[in-house]
């Protein structure tokens, strides 16, 4: 490796960009403050997309003005809600009987704009189908990354 | 005089209500051992001790006086003391099922036994007879300093395991309680061969959302060589430079969830001390081949990514 002999400019450069990426790394590398016991969830099936479901009930950014950051995943929920429907969420929720599949976490309380775990997993579905994957495979790659 | 009566008999009042509502409010609840819990998990086992705590009060040589030799005796005072395990163990070796249990030792001049009995309802003074469903074994004690109130403690916490202990007098009686594990380490050669070499690592932008890393951009993002080796039959990773230039963020062992998903162990001075299970490192080999990998978070935020050295 070739040494670099560095003006004083260039070392206090260098030095304040290692310490800023190590903030920037130190923030991304921690536990998410809503963790809900990731990887607990109650197994059990999957639910069947069902038919003539839409994105209707889909809460919309203007209803998610206190969670902006999750804005993002409910635009992509939005787009594929035949899908999300077919996905049990693995946050603990699915033992709520009112709660029929992930696209639930999506309206009416729209818990997930809290839940890295609901958001993760829309997020990856979205990922997967754009893709190409099949429900079957996206089903598979969420159990594989959230039981 | 009217008034003077009125005011004593006011004062007489105020004195009498004040005294009865302190003593309503007051209930007795000073005890000669005080009750206390325990408890400590490890790797999602935990290990409860509820007890109540004697004093010594200037006696000395407890046991073989106050608590004679071959008394079947509950560590504590009142209600017997009880231990609960969310699930299976291993104590000094032997195996305890998930459950809660009444804790006794049977005093003697050398080891002591350890009896642990399914009935959590037993007075003290109701130690016991050896029976069915009971775990029992040796135990070895300690001399340790003079210790005033009896303590039940967790003085050594690791990744697969614990020690409580208990402390009384100048008697300590160490238990090594081993916990099931909630994950392992062993990866089959098939499955090592697909993501074995030195891949060139590098974190994603912060804002990168959950797309792939703008191409381009790599000399503002942190960049390591990501070795992955197969020892033992254990994946072991090096990440160098480490993340945040430490030296504790740079040795992994790589725990396989399932395909070519891993979530990363960190290890430290050769011991994994701990699971980051809220991110997973995804491989994608080509033809069996090690090609690349992406690492995201919960919310599917890419982390980093890389590919295979050429």
């Amino acid at each position: 490796m070739p040494h670099v002999l560095l003006s004083r400019r260039a070392f206090v450069a260098s030095g304040l960009a290692a310490a800023i990426g190590a903030m920037l790394g130190a923030t991304r590398f921690r536990r998410p403050a809503c963790d809900h016991g990731a990887g607990r969830s109650d197994h059990g099936p999957h639910p069947t997309p069902r038919p003539g479901i839409d994105a209707s009930h889909v809460l919309k950014a203007e209803q998610l003005k206190d969670a902006a950051l999750a804005i993002p995943a409910f635009d992509e929920v939005r787009q594929i809600p035949e899908i999300i429907d077919g996905i049990r969420c693995h946050c603990g929720c699915a033992t709520d009987k009112k709660r029929y599949s992930l696209l639930s976490c999506y309206e009416g309380d729209g818990m997930a704009k809290d839940c890295h775990i609901c958001q993760g997993q829309a997020r990856m579905a979205f990922r997967l189908h754009q893709a190409g994957k099949s429900l079957a495979e996206i089903r598979e790659a969420i159990d594989a990354k959230y039981d | 005089m009217r008034t003077a009566n009125f005011a004593f008999a006011l004062t007489a009042a105020l004195a009498i209500a004040l005294t009865g509502a302190s003593t309503r409010a007051g209930a007795q609840t000073l005890n000669a051992s005080e009750p206390a819990t325990v408890s400590q998990v490890v790797d999602g086992t935990k290990v409860t001790v509820e007890y109540s705590r004697p004093r010594a009060r200037g006696r000395t040589g407890l046991f073989g006086s106050e608590v004679t030799f071959g008394h079947v005796w509950t560590p504590g005072a009142n209600q017997s003391t009880t231990l609960a395990v969310s699930k299976d163990v291993s104590i000094n070796g032997h195996p305890v099922a998930k459950g809660k249990y009444s804790v006794w030792m049977v005093v003697a001049p050398g080891d002591w036994e350890l009896v642990l009995d399914h009935d959590t309802t037993l007075y003290h003074t109701n130690g016991p007879s050896r029976r069915p469903g009971q775990v029992r074994f040796m135990i070895p004690k300690e001399h340790h300093p003079f210790t005033e109130v009896l303590t039940w403690s967790f003085p050594v916490v690791g990744t697969s395991g614990m020690v409580l202990t208990m402390q009384w007098d100048t008697v300590s009686v160490p238990l090594a309680i081993k916990v099931t594990p909630t994950f392992t380490t062993a990866v089959p050669p098939e499955a090592a061969q697909r993501v074995v070499g030195t891949y060139h690592w590098h974190d994603a932008p912060s804002a990168s959302g959950n797309g792939a890393a703008p191409p381009g951009d790599s000399a503002s993002r942190h960049a390591s060589a990501f070795t992955v080796r197969y020892t033992g039959r254990e994946l072991h990773a090096t990440l160098d430079p480490p993340l945040f230039g430490d030296p504790a963020y740079g040795e992994y062992i790589l725990i396989r969830k399932a395909g070519d998903l891993y979530s990363l162990g960190r290890v430290d001075r050769g011991e994994l001390i701990e699971v980051i299970d809220y991110a997973t490192l995804q491989f994608s080999p080509a033809n069996g081949r090690p090609k690349s990998f992406e690492v995201r978070g919960t919310d599917d935020a890419l982390w980093a990514n890389g590919a295979i050295a050429p």
